[in-house]
């Protein structure tokens, strides 16, 4: 077992190391910083002073060098703009990310779960048709869209939500919302075709024949063996709406890590993109490792290793 | 009921609730730290560090903490700050009198030495982002304790100007806590004090008791990055924001017909200009190897300016806020010229002149142009393309992001590109962008089209070491009526400063784009 743990470290290690090499290589192909940090009205002697300050007049691989060492040690240089360390300045965004996932993701299951379980009970009727067609938009309406919809009809005509900022949970609404739309479609036609498969099972009629309940039928009976699925697809969300808040956040300007990252793309802040690499790498590897965790959790099989 | 329904009137109870507490809560903005004024920005400050970038957001944010040691009209005047008074000595010599009682917001009293330290802090630091604008300094002497004395190395008759961007910084502090503790709680002389920030997001304020000059209209303030031009207008439009800059000029008409917000506009520094390649005989890096330079011919030049319809682009592009250019420097600079008229569009001109110079069939150019700096910057430059094949050019339009764009162009890859300047003051302007390029005296580097002619150099040297003010405008407009009739640039608008206004703020924007709160009042 240690053993095991061991080996999945190191190779979690070269893979942050072989990632974190190749954006290096990248983003240095990619423009020179100074001539975005500079102003124009700056001079060549001037940029030279600036790029020696920063460290950029140094060979590729001699920044290389400092770069690798300074991870090593915990620092991931100083961004370029803000004139602060880059990883503290990536780390301060990471809450509001973590919030807005983890709401949309709440959303997503209180509304897509239900759902699915309704459409699955009477497959075929209107309302099933009605939640398929819904699904379809829901996969398809993009976020920018949405998110524009939702602040105009919520802040301009009625007034009831925040357009932008944090601050409350009402600022959060809107955004967690546009963000689970796509995954409240998702999570339904998950449920429904997970439920139906399980619900033709023996065991099912086996339970309706003692004479249970329908809500305990569908609930204790049929949902548990549809929920292992479920928990595979709602950890590979997770990772993917980490990553994919960019538009969200920017839409309704909450201070989170991808606009951040943004932001810094757009500025060739290396530092912070650095950073943000090595934090989003860090929390794919975390939530692969709870997902194992919780299939343990739900299934007797793989925790007693069946 | 099933899940869905109760769900949804779950939602409805909690958007009412939400609506009532809105509406109770509702107070007038700035009055309360709970209902701050809000202004929402493009973007949001990178450092609260004052000398450490030289960017409009991150200025506007700073310079509500820090006061500057003078401070520039909307026609470019500079005008008292901390500095109350200053007198020209000699040509190495300007005497400067300070405010007496300011003090920092920390209690400590501001001494000269703050003063006369910071303007060297801005000249030294390797990341100072305003050394351009004391590098003449050699140093300064405190002559009592309100006045001192910056010495130069070389002449500088604008140091007034200059001296409007150089922040005035608690020295001791710095020196006993360093610049890093110093810009996470910076401490300046200005009206609002510092209470929190996320960096590059958001930056709270509260009115400073002990500010030297009148109290602001709105006492607890909020600046916020709102990324989003559209997110901005639905802040501005439903009341949660009092200030938005930034509309996009296809939303001015919902704002105008709103009720409760306003446009305010008013002609900016930024220039947006053509360069052209006036170098290379041939060879020209966006033609056709082996082929002719074309616009070596000032003919050539002179048809492209005539061929582009910068009314049309003013108005359909940025309905109306923009202001035709008649020359390179814009109103508020001391070099322009109000007497100079626009080129008028006449595309049957442009078309003789291009057959004059031997191009009745016209020629193919790449027009380089960036797509994330300017407002609508690759829009205009389609509509250049476009404008110039009525003539019979043929254009192609690369638009591509500004951190390859400058670098590209910096190195001479380019034929015709579209870009923006706007500068501080004549001379600093003519020294980067006009002058014969001499790199190691530290001319031109922004004269990516080496553009030269030594008689105007000649004028505004002449110019940077006249201390009368008369005598000093008259030689600068002397050198850029020169580079304008070589068309050394094609000068196309000045963009507009726009912001929406919420109805009961009374205020104008700046032509140098900062937004500060402490110039807004109540209507």
């Amino acid at each position: 077992m240690a053993s095991f743990l061991f080996g999945r470290i190191v190779r979690a290690l070269v893979t942050l190391w072989a990632v974190l090499t190749l954006v290096f290589v990248l983003i240095h192909a990619s423009g020179d910083p100074i001539a975005v940090l500079a102003p124009q009205q700056m001079n060549a002697a001037e940029r030279a002073t600036l790029a020696a300050a920063l460290g950029l007049n140094l060979p590729l691989f001699v920044q290389y060098l400092r770069f690798i060492a300074g991870v090593l040690h915990g620092n991931l240089g100083v961004s370029y703009y803000s004139d602060t360390p880059a990883l503290p300045l990536l780390l301060a965004r990471v809450p509001v990310t973590l919030e807005l996932v983890g709401l949309a993701i709440v959303i997503a299951a209180l509304v897509g779960v239900p759902l699915g379980i309704a459409a699955a009970l009477r497959p075929g009727s209107l309302a099933d048709r009605a939640l398929r067609g819904l699904s379809v938009l829901g996969a398809s309406v993009p976020t920018f869209f949405l998110g524009i919809v939702l602040i105009f009809v919520f802040s301009v005509l009625t007034n009831l939500l925040p357009a932008s900022g944090v601050g409350s949970i009402a600022h959060f609404i809107m955004p967690a919302f546009t963000l689970a739309f796509f995954r409240i479609a998702f999570f339904t036609r998950l449920v429904r075709s997970a439920l139906l498969e399980s619900l033709a099972q023996p065991y099912v009629r086996t339970a309706r024949a003692k004479g249970l309940s329908e809500a305990v039928v569908v609930l204790k009976h049929a949902l548990r063996p549809a929920a292992l699925p479920l928990v595979t697809v709602f950890g590979l969300q997770f990772g993917q709406l980490f990553a994919g808040t960019v538009i969200t956040e920017t839409i309704f300007a909450l201070p989170g890590m991808n606009r951040l990252a943004l932001e810094a793309l757009f500025r060739l802040d290396y530092p912070i993109i650095l950073s943000y690499v090595l934090v989003a790498a860090a929390m794919f590897v975390a939530i692969n490792f709870a997902t194992d965790l919780a299939y343990g959790l739900i299934d007797p099989r793989v925790r007693h290793g069946a | 009921m099933n899940p869905a329904g109760r769900f949804a009137k779950g939602l409805i109870g909690a958007f009412l609730l939400l609506g009532l507490a809105a509406a109770t809560a509702r107070a007038a903005p700035g009055d309360s730290a709970a209902d701050p004024f809000v202004v929402a920005f493009d973007g949001g400050a990178t450092t609260l560090d004052p000398i450490m970038r030289s960017e409009t957001t991150t200025n506007s944010w700073q310079r509500e903490i820090f006061d500057t040691i003078t401070m520039l009209s909307p026609s470019g005047v500079p005008e008292p700050r901390i500095a109350t008074s200053w007198k020209n000595l000699s040509p190495d010599q300007w005497q400067l009198t300070l405010r007496q009682g300011v003090r920092f917001q920390d209690g400590t009293p501001m001494t000269p030495d703050d003063v006369g330290r910071s303007i060297l802090d801005a000249r030294d630091n390797p990341k100072s982002q305003y050394r351009e604008y004391v590098s003449d300094v050699s140093g300064y002497k405190v002559l009592d304790e309100h006045t001192i004395l910056v010495t130069f190395a070389a002449p500088d008759p604008l140091f007034p100007t200059h001296l409007s961007e150089i922040p005035v910084m608690p020295e001791a502090l710095i020196a006993k806590e360093g610049r890093t503790a110093f810009a996470s709680h910076p401490i300046g002389t200005g009206p609002y004090e510092f209470v929190s920030w996320l960096a590059q997001d958001h930056l709270v304020l509260e009115a400073w008791s002990g500010f030297w000059g009148a109290a602001p209209a709105f006492r607890f303030v909020r600046l916020e990055s709102v990324p989003e031009a559209a997110t901005r207008l639905a802040a501005l439009l439903s009341g949660q924001v009092q200030i938005a800059e930034g509309i996009d000029p296809s939303d001015f008409g919902r704002v105008r017909t709103s009720g409760r917000a306003t446009l305010s506009t008013v002609p900016g520094l930024r220039t947006m200009y053509l360069g052209l390649d006036v170098w290379r005989a041939s060879d020209s890096a966006g033609m056709a190897q082996g082929t002719k330079n074309p616009f070596m011919d000032p003919r050539v030049r002179e048809a492209v300016a005539e061929a582009i319809n910068v009314p049309l682009i003013r108005d359909k592009i940025f309905d109306g806020a923009a202001t035709v250019a008649a020359q390179f420097t814009p109103p508020g600079l001391e070099a322009y010229d109000p007497a100079l008229k626009p080129t008028p569009y006449d595309p049957d001109a442009a078309r003789k002149l291009l057959a004059a110079a031997g191009y009745p069939h016209g020629f193919s150019f790449r027009l380089d142009a960036t797509n994330d700096r300017y407002l609508d910057d690759s829009l205009v430059a389609q509509a250049i393309g476009g404008l110039l094949g009525e003539i019979g050019l043929d254009v192609k339009v690369n638009a591509i992001p500004k951190a390859i764009f400058f670098p590209q162009t910096d190195k001479g890859d380019f034929t015709v590109y579209f870009a923006g300047w706007s500068g501080t003051d004549p001379v600093s302007t003519w020294d980067a962008i006009f002058h014969c390029r001499d790199p190691e005296a530290g001319f031109g580097h922004v004269n990516r089209a080496r553009y030269c002619n030594p008689k105007a150099d000649a004028l505004m040297e002449s110019a940077s070491r006249t201390f009368d003010d008369a005598k000093r405008i008259a030689l600068e407009r002397a050198a850029y009526a020169i580079a304008e009739q070589d068309r050394a640039y094609i000068p196309l608008y000045y963009q507009d400063e726009v912001a929406g206004v919420a109805k009961d703020v009374a205020w104008q924007p700046r032509p140098d784009g900062l937004i500060l709160v402490w110039q807004m009042k109540r209507r």
